[in-house]
């Protein structure tokens, strides 16, 4: 009886100790994989993420270069096409008195105005300009061009040390800033826009533009987005830009109480 | 007759093995399983029965032992991902017996347990299991671990030969081992057999989806 028992404690220590090795083993891999697979799912969302950065890089460069073989055309072609014209115009031989006189005349400012509009365009396109003399003065000289349209009063302000950014986050910046003036110009009905650029002592760039137009609901405006898919591609474009410079925008609007957007970069 | 507790798990584990016919998706080495696990308890049974009736049994557990690691070779291989290994593996699977029916009817003459078969079975068999975590861990799946029958039946296996393999090398070292040692070993064995059955039912059963409905019911 005392060796039945014997046995009896024997196999119950064995098995205890067995089971320790056996849950351990199991233990110890169920844990070590799940590790594992934390990390792989973590690169994985990295990995995802480059690649869509790199997508919409390629995406952008795409249309930049696009933007910019348009105006190469528009001041190559076109432009070249309607100054041979107003020369054209201007030695064409009509008197005063002459019945097509006025018709003529008309016709040189309305052409004069083409080109000039034409020369604006062609500028807003291209992006080598927006290097050449930087964000702040491309800024200004856009609103130069709004103002001179009479759509808009126009207040620009500019404070900071300028800091010269790399040619694509000046670029990507001053398409952000164009598509708000876009939508101003297109949706806001707004009388006074006020743009702001600080680079503020902490090493933060600012762009501030902000309306007095007819604002809208940012809980129907994000609904709409959800709906479909062609709403808010201008903002979403923009969101795009922002995210792949490493920018934070913010926006603030409501009914009737003007829009205020502002981009936030830090400065390296 | 007294049955042992190893032998209903057995008779437990071969009923679970059933249902895996009856899981949508289940791979074809879960459904040889069942066959391996009656032959397994036939063998059992046979065993016995030449025992109670003092008739040599080594030559039936020796041949089922060549049979059970050539199973677990293809078991192994039916798991592990990686091209190179699998073709060593189906070498191994020809290799293997043809080395171990050499060495047990022409050099050993069928006399006693060839515990040197059984060591090199246990040793390629764990090095197949070790190979299969490498690539678990290299390449882990979507699938929760818990609810993959290959990591219990990997498990299973593993701890298993790791297990017997020590005894049955000390077995060989021992020629006539004591009664009280035999005994030791023996229960020690079907702690390990006991603990193999478990796992692997987990395997059978762990890809079944037990609803609230179902407990409510």
């Amino acid at each position: 009886m005392p060796d039945q028992n014997q046995q009896i404690y024997v196999a119950i220590l064995i098995g205890i100790l067995l089971a320790i090795l056996l849950l351990g083993f199991i233990f110890v891999i169920f844990f070590l994989y799940q590790r594992k697979k934390q990390k792989q799912e973590r690169e994985l969302v990295v990995m995802k993420e480059q690649y869509e950065q790199e997508l919409l890089r390629s995406q952008l460069e795409i249309q930049e270069s696009t933007l910019k073989s348009i105006a190469q055309e528009l001041h190559d072609n076109i432009g070249q096409v309607l100054s041979v014209i107003k020369l054209w115009m201007a030695s064409a031989p009509i008197e005063k008195d002459h019945p097509a006189f006025e018709g003529v005349q008309n016709s040189r400012e309305m052409l004069n105005k083409v080109i000039y509009d034409l020369s604006d365009l062609t500028k807003s396109l291209h992006t080598d300009r927006i290097a050449d003399i930087g964000l702040t003065e491309a800024i200004r000289f856009d609103l130069e061009s709004v103002r001179k349209t009479g759509l808009l009063k126009v207040d620009f302000s500019a404070s900071g040390r300028e800091y010269h950014f790399t040619e694509q986050k000046a670029i990507f910046l001053f398409r952000m800033y164009q598509e708000m003036m876009n939508n101003i110009l297109k949706h806001s009905k707004a009388g006074h826009v006020n743009v702001s650029i600080i680079y503020s002592s902490d090493y933060k760039f600012v762009l501030k533009v902000e309306d007095d137009g007819v604002g809208f609901s940012m809980e129907k405006k994000q609904k709409e987005k959800e709906t479909s898919s062609s709403s808010g591609l201008g903002l979403r474009n923009m969101m795009n830009r922002a995210r792949l410079i490493g920018a934070e925008i913010s926006i603030q609007s409501q009914p009737q109480k003007g829009t205020k957007i502002s981009v936030e970069l830090p400065l390296n | 007759m007294s049955i042992s507790f190893e032998t209903v798990l057995l008779f437990v584990c071969l009923l679970a093995s059933f249902s895996v016919y009856f899981q949508p998706d289940s791979e074809s080495y879960l459904k040889l399983f069942p066959v391996y696990l009656f032959v397994a308890f036939a063998v059992e049974q046979i065993g016995e029965y030449l025992q109670k009736r003092n008739t040599p049994n080594a030559l039936l557990y020796i041949i089922f032992v060549v049979l059970e690691f050539i199973f677990y070779f293809w078991i192994l291989r039916q798991i592990i991902q990686n091209k190179k290994a699998k073709r060593v593996i189906i070498n191994i699977m020809w290799i293997y017996p043809l080395l171990a029916l050499i060495n047990i009817f022409i050099i050993r003459k069928a006399q006693g347990f060839d515990s040197m078969s059984y060591a090199v079975g246990c040793f390629l068999v764990t090095a197949m299991c070790i190979f299969y975590f490498y690539e678990l861990f290299q390449f882990p799946s979507a699938n929760k671990l818990s609810r993959e029958p290959a990591f219990w039946i990997g498990t299973a296996v593993l701890f298993n030969y790791c297990c017997m393999f020590p005894i049955f090398s000390f077995i060989t070292f021992i020629h006539n081992p004591p009664m009280f040692i035999f005994k030791n070993l023996e229960l020690i064995r079907s702690i390990i057999n006991i603990f193999t059955y478990l796992l692997f039912i987990i395997a059978f059963l762990c890809r079944i989806k037990i609803n609230k409905s179902m407990l409510q019911s």
